[in-house]
C-alpha cells in the first residue's frame, strides 16, 4: 500500500468500521433495545473513530504525508483570510525570482551551459596579436596556418574564412553569410552531421569543391526540412553545388548567421604571405596542456620569421596567442554577467528580506492563533512544521509565477538579441536553470521561513493570550529581528542603486556623444554583384545607376554609396607612405572608406576645410583624398595639411589632400577616433585592397526610412532580378547597437534598483505601520500626557531616519568595496564617482521617508481616549 | 510519563496482536467476529472496544501476519472484510505464545512460589 492510495484505503477503512458498526447495532436490537439506543451503544462499543482512523494512518506510516496534505489545507486557508499578504508574497517574490532566473539563464548560456560541439573543452582559436598596431587577434596567412598546422600538440587544426554567398534558383535570391573551412574544420568541432556527411578528402583538391553543407535554419526555411535535399543541387554565386550535408540545429559554429559551409583547399605549398585570410582552429590532443602548447606555437612563429626575414622583417613584436573557444565566445560579457547576476542576487535577497519581514509580522498577529494550538496539545515541532510548509508555499507559489516571468523576460531578451546572445545559442529555460529557480525558491523560502516560523512557535502561551497584543512605543524587543531585516534592504538598495546609478550615468554619456555625423532619417543596406557577371567597370557604373534611381524616388533626400558604414565590426585600415618621409609603416595606418561624392552630405559630417569630391573628380585619375581631423593632426601637427600627398603602395599614385572632414565616431561612441581617409569609389586603381563588388547604400530620406525599403528594393529589381539586398537598417540602430553593451546591463540594473527601492519603501512602511498599531495604547498616553503630533511624527520618522542612516553607511562600504568590478563597463564615469553616491544616498532617504510619513501621521491622530477605551 | 504510558500500550498491543492472531486459527473472521470471539472467551473481561481491535489488524496486515478481503458471508448477502491468517501469521503466533507461555510462568513462579522452592 503507497500513500497515494490514502483515499482508497479510506474508503476501506470507513466502509470496514461501518459494518461493524451495523452488526452492533441490529445484535443490540435483537436484545430487544431500542432503535436509537442501540446505534448509541454500538458507538459506545465501537469507541473514537477519530482515533481508530489516526492510529490505522499511523499503522500504515501515511502520517507525515497527511500532516503535510493538512499543514498545506490549513495553509491554503490561512491564506484565504489574509489575501493582501499572500499577493503582496507572492508578488515581491515573483519579482526577486523571476528577475533572478532570467539573469541566471543568460548567465547559464555564456559561463556554464556546455557548447553543443562534442571537443568544446579542448578547442582553441590561434591568433596573431601585433600590439603596436592595436592588432590584437590577425588572421593567419597560408604560409602561417601550413606552419602552424605542424604542431604535434593537436589533434584536428583547421583554418576557415567567412564571407557571404547569393543563393538563387529557388524563391527570391538570397544573400547568405557562408564560411569556408580547410580539410580538418568540421573534425576539430567534432560535430556529426545531422542529414549526409562533411566533406570528404578529395573535395578539397582543386575543382572538386562544389558541394555544401547547409545550416540547419536554412534547411528549414529554404528547403522545407526535406530529407530529399541531400544530393540535390543548389546555385551559389550562379555556380551550382551539390548538397552534402545538414548540420544539426545547435551547430552554430563560426557564428549564428553562417547558413553554408564550403570545402576551403589549400595547396601543400604557398608563398602568399600577404593576405591574412584564415582564421585558426585547433583541437588539443587529450592531455595537452595549454601552457605547453603556446610556446611550441611560438617556435614555429619564430621559424617562421626566421623563414622570411623580409616580410616579418620590422615586426618582431609579432606573438601568437591561444584563446580557449568559450573565452573566445564570452570574451568581454563576462564582467557584464557577472554584474547583472550580482546585481539581481541583492535583489532577490531583498525580496526575500522583505517577505520575511511581512512573515515575521504575521507570526506576531498569529500569536494567539498558536498559543491557542500550543494550549490544545500541538507540540512546537508541529507548529514550526505547520509554519514552514506555509512559508514554502508561498516561496514555492512566489517561484512558479517567477518562473512564468522570467519565460517572458527570456522572449524578450531573445527577440533583442541583447548582449549577443543567440552567439551562444540563446538563453532559456533548461533543466539547469528550472532546478536553479526550484533550488532558489526552496532555499530562500527555508533560510527566510525559519526564523519567523521559529519565533512564532516559540512563543510563550500564556503570556500571548494575556498581553493579547499590546506593547510600548520604542519598546524594541518584537521588532528587533524586523529592523535589522529593513537595515539590510536599505544596504543592498543603496549598492543596487550606485551601480545602477553608474551604468545609468555611462549610458546617458554614451548617448550624449557627439557622433560627428546626424543619424536620423538614414536607411543602409547592402548589396553584392557577383564577379562571374560585372567586371569592375560595369559594377562601379551598376552603383552609380542604382544611386541616381533611388535618388529620383519621391522621399529621398540624398543616396550615397560606401564600402563600410562606420561602426561596422569589420573596418578597413592600410598603411602608407608620406611623401617626403621614410617609410615607417608602424606608425602610419589609417581606417579607410571608399565613397561617393555624396556621402558626407547624406551622413551629416561637416567640412572643415577644402572640398568635398564631385562628380567630376570620378572621371579622372584617382589624385585625391580627404582625410579626418585625427589623421591631421596626427601625420601634420602644425602643418596644413591641404595639398600635401601619401600614398599607399610604392607602385601606386600619389593622392593628394583636398579636403579635412570633422571626426566621427567611427569605431562607436565609445572608442577614441582613429585616423581615416576617405577615398573616391572609382574603378582605376589607387593601391588600396577592397571588395569593390560589395558596398553598402546609405539613403538620407524625408519620410520614416523604413518605409524606403520597398520602393528601393523594386528600383534594384528593374536592374537586376537575381541581387539580393541584406543587412537593411536604419544608421540609428547602427549606432544603437553600438551601445548594447552597455545598454542592456544600464536598464537592467535600473529596474533591479527601481524595484529594490520600491520593496525597501514597501519594508519600511510595513514595519512603522506595524509598530505605530502595536503601540497605539502607548501613543494615546503620550498624547494625553501631553506630548504634540510633531513630537509623534519625528519618534516614528525618527525610527526610519536610523535605519537609512545605518543601512546607507554599511551598503556605502559594500557599494565601495564593490564598485570596482563595475570599472571595466563604465564610460567617462569614475567608479567612485561621489556625485552618484550622493545621490543614491539622498534619493533612498527621500525614499525612506516617504515611506515613513503614512504611518507617522497615522500614529500623530490617534485620538487617546479611543486607544486607551480599546483596553 | 508519556513514556511510560507507552510502553503499557506496546505491552497491550503485544497481546491484543497475539489474542487476534490465536482467534484467526480458527479460520478467517470479520472485524466484528474477531472482537464478539475475544469478547465472550474472556467473559467480557478485558472489556475492550471493537475500535481498538482495527488498528491492530491493519498493523498485523502490514506486517504481512495477516491478509484481507472483502467476501461474502456463507449465512447472508452481504460482504465482509475478511481476514486470514498467512503462514508468517503462524510462524509469529507461535513465536509469542511460546514467549507469552515463558514469561506467564516467570511471573507466576515470583507470584506463587511452590512449597519445595520456599
Amino acid at each position: 500500500m503507497r500513500w497515494w492510495q490514502i483515499r482508497k484505503r479510506d474508503a476501506d477503512l470507513e466502509r470496514e468500521l461501518r459494518s461493524d458498526l451495523e452488526l452492533e447495532e441490529e445484535e443490540q436490537r435483537e436484545r430487544g433495545v431500542s432503535p436509537d439506543e442501540a446505534r448509541y451503544a454500538a458507538r459506545r462499543a465501537l469507541g473514537n473513530t477519530t482515533v481508530i482512523r489516526e492510529q490505522i494512518h499511523e499503522a500504515w506510516g501515511w502520517a507525515p504525508f497527511e500532516r503535510l496534505w493538512q499543514d498545506a489545507h490549513y495553509g491554503f486557508r490561512q491564506f484565504g483570510r489574509k489575501p493582501g499578504f499572500v499577493v503582496a508574497s507572492v508578488i515581491t517574490l515573483a519579482l526577486g525570482i523571476g528577475a533572478t532566473t532570467t539573469i541566471y539563464s543568460i548567465a547559464d548560456s555564456f559561463l556554464m551551459r556546455p557548447l553543443p560541439y562534442a571537443n568544446a573543452p579542448r578547442i582553441v582559436r590561434v591568433w596573431n596579436t601585433f600590439t603596436p598596431r592595436g592588432m590584437m587577434e590577425i588572421p593567419s596567412s597560408e604560409p602561417e596556418f601550413l606552419e602552424y598546422r605542424q604542431s604535434r600538440s593537436f589533434a584536428h587544426f583547421a583554418g576557415f574564412s567567412t564571407g557571404a554567398v547569393t543563393l538563387t534558383g529557388s524563391g527570391d535570391p538570397l544573400r547568405t553569410a557562408a564560411s569556408w573551412g580547410t580539410s580538418d574544420f568540421f573534425q576539430v568541432m567534432g560535430t556529426e552531421p545531422l542529414l549526409g556527411r562533411v566533406f570528404t578528402r578529395d573535395e578539397f583538391e582543386p575543382g572538386h569543391g562544389q558541394v555544401a553543407v547547409l545550416s540547419y535554419s536554412l534547411w528549414q526555411s529554404r528547403f522545407g526540412s526535406s530529407p530529399d535535399i541531400i544530393g540535390k543541387t543548389i546555385l551559389l554565386n550562379g555556380q551550382s553545388c551539390t548538397v552534402v550535408g545538414i548540420m544539426p540545429r545547435s551547430f552554430i559554429f563560426p557564428s549564428n548567421q553562417v547558413d553554408i559551409w564550403q570545402p576551403l583547399p589549400i595547396a601543400p605549398v604557398s608563398a602568399n604571405l600577404g593576405n591574412h585570410y584564415l582564421n585558426l582552429i585547433g583541437e588539443l590532443k587529450p592531455g595537452a596542456a595549454l601552457r605547453q602548447t603556446r610556446s611550441e606555437m611560438a617556435t614555429i612563429l619564430d621559424r617562421m620569421e626566421r623563414k622570411y626575414p623580409t616580410y616579418y622583417g620590422g615586426a618582431v613584436t609579432i606573438v601568437v596567442s591561444l584563446i580557449p573557444l568559450r573565452e573566445q565566445m564570452v570574451g568581454n560579457v563576462r564582467p557584464t554577467v557577472l554584474v547583472l547576476l550580482t546585481g539581481v542576487g541583492f535583489l532577490l535577497l531583498i525580496a526575500c528580506t522583505n517577505v520575511a519581514s511581512l512573515l515575521l509580522a504575521r507570526g506576531e498577529d498569529r500569536r494567539q492563533e498558536v498559543a491557542t494550538r500550543a494550549a490544545l496539545g500541538a507540540t512546537p515541532m508541529r507548529i514550526l512544521y505547520q509554519i514552514l510548509i506555509e512559508t514554502l508555499l508561498l516561496f514555492l507559489g512566489g517561484g512558479a509565477l517567477g518562473l512564468l516571468l522570467a519565460f517572458a523576460c527570456l522572449k524578450v531578451v531573445s527577440a533583442g538579441d541583447y548582449l549577443d546572445v543567440a552567439q551562444m545559442g540563446g538563453a532559456g529555460l533548461n533543466f539547469r536553470v528550472l532546478a536553479f529557480a526550484a533550488i532558489a525558491s526552496l532555499a530562500t523560502g527555508l533560510l527566510f521561513g525559519l526564523i519567523p516560523a521559529f519565533k512564532a512557535s516559540r512563543s510563550n502561551v500564556s503570556e500571548a493570550l494575556k498581553a493579547a497584543g499590546r506593547d510600548a512605543m520604542g519598546s524594541q524587543h518584537r521588532t528587533r529581528v524586523r529592523s535589522f531585516l529593513v537595515i539590510a534592504e536599505i544596504a543592498f538598495s543603496f549598492v543596487l542603486l550606485t551601480g545602477a546609478g553608474l551604468m545609468t550615468s555611462s549610458l546617458r554619456k554614451l548617448l550624449d556623444v557627439n557622433l560627428g555625423f546626424n543619424p536620423e532619417h538614414v536607411v543602409t543596406m547592402r548589396l553584392s554583384l557577383p564577379r562571374t557577371r560585372y567586371s569592375l567597370r560595369q559594377i562601379t557604373l551598376f552603383y552609380r545607376q542604382l544611386q541616381s534611381r533611388v535618388r529620383s524616388l519621391p522621399g529621398v533626400q540624398d543616396a550615397a554609396i560606401v564600402n563600410q558604414l562606420p561602426m561596422n565590426d569589420i573596418t578597413a585600415n592600410t598603411s602608407f607612405d608620406v611623401q617626403g618621409r621614410p617609410a615607417k609603416s608602424d606608425i602610419n595606418v589609417a581606417d579607410t572608406q571608399i565613397i561617393s561624392p555624396d556621402y558626407f552630405h547624406v551622413m551629416g559630417i561637416s567640412l572643415i576645410r577644402g572640398r568635398f569630391f564631385t562628380d567630376e573628380d570620378i572621371s579622372l585619375p584617382p589624385a585625391t583624398v580627404i582625410i579626418n581631423q585625427t589623421f591631421a593632426q596626427k601625420v601634420w601637427p602644425g602643418v596644413d595639411p591641404m595639398g600635401k600627398q601619401i600614398r599607399l603602395r610604392s607602385d601606386a599614385p600619389w593622392l593628394s589632400v583636398i579636403g579635412i572632414v570633422a571626426d566621427i565616431k567611427n569605431h562607436g561612441p565609445n572608442v577614441v577616433t582613429k585616423p581615416e581617409i576617405y577615398f573616391l569609389f572609382t574603378d582605376q586603381p589607387f593601391g588600396i585592397w577592397a571588395d569593390l563588388a560589395s558596398m553598402t547604400l546609405a539613403i538620407r530620406t524625408a519620410v520614416e526610412p523604413q518605409q524606403m525599403v520597398s520602393a528601393i528594393r523594386s528600383e534594384l529589381k528593374g536592374m537586376d532580378q537575381e541581387l539580393p539586398l541584406f543587412k537593411i537598417s536604419t544608421l540609428e540602430q547602427v549606432v544603437s547597437s553600438s551601445t548594447s553593451q552597455t545598454r542592456f546591463p544600464a536598464l537592467s540594473l535600473l529596474l533591479f534598483a527601481f524595484i529594490a527601492l520600491s520593496l525597501s519603501a514597501i519594508g519600511v512602511y510595513g514595519v512603522l505601520a506595524y509598530t505605530v498599531a502595536q503601540s497605539r495604547h502607548d501613543i494615546g498616553i503620550r498624547i494625553a500626557l501631553g506630548a504634540g503630533k510633531g513630537q509623534i511624527v519625528s519618534f516614528v520618522l525618527g525610527q526610519g531616519v536610523r535605519w537609512a542612516a545605518i543601512g546607507g553607511c554599511v551598503g556605502l562600504i559594500a557599494a565601495v568595496a564593490l564598485v570596482r568590478f563595475l570599472r571595466s563597463m563604465l564610460f567617462e564615469v569614475s567608479a567612485y564617482d561621489s556625485k552618484i553616491f550622493m545621490t543614491a544616498g539622498l534619493g533612498l532617504s527621500i525614499v525612506v521617508l516617504f515611506a515613513g510619513t503614512v504611518p507617522a501621521l497615522r500614529a500623530a491622530r490617534v485620538d487617546p481616549f479611543m486607544a486607551l477605551k480599546s483596553e | 510519563m508519556k513514556k511510560q504510558k507507552q510502553e503499557r500500550a506496546n505491552l497491550l498491543q503485544g497481546t491484543l496482536d497475539m489474542l487476534i492472531l490465536r482467534t484467526l486459527l480458527y479460520g478467517p473472521a470479520h472485524g466484528h467476529q474477531i472482537g464478539k470471539h475475544i469478547q465472550r472467551t474472556t467473559n467480557d473481561f478485558l472489556q475492550m472496544q471493537h475500535g481498538s481491535l482495527y488498528p491492530a489488524l491493519h498493523r498485523l496486515e502490514k506486517r504481512r501476519w495477516v491478509v484481507s478481503k472483502w467476501e461474502t458471508a456463507p449465512d447472508r448477502n452481504r460482504e465482509f472484510k475478511y481476514y486470514r491468517l498467512t503462514e508468517k501469521g503462524r510462524k509469529q503466533l507461535a513465536a509469542e505464545e511460546s514467549q507469552w507461555k515463558r514469561m506467564s510462568e516467570a511471573v507466576a513462579r515470583v507470584m506463587w512460589p511452590t512449597a519445595e522452592e520456599s
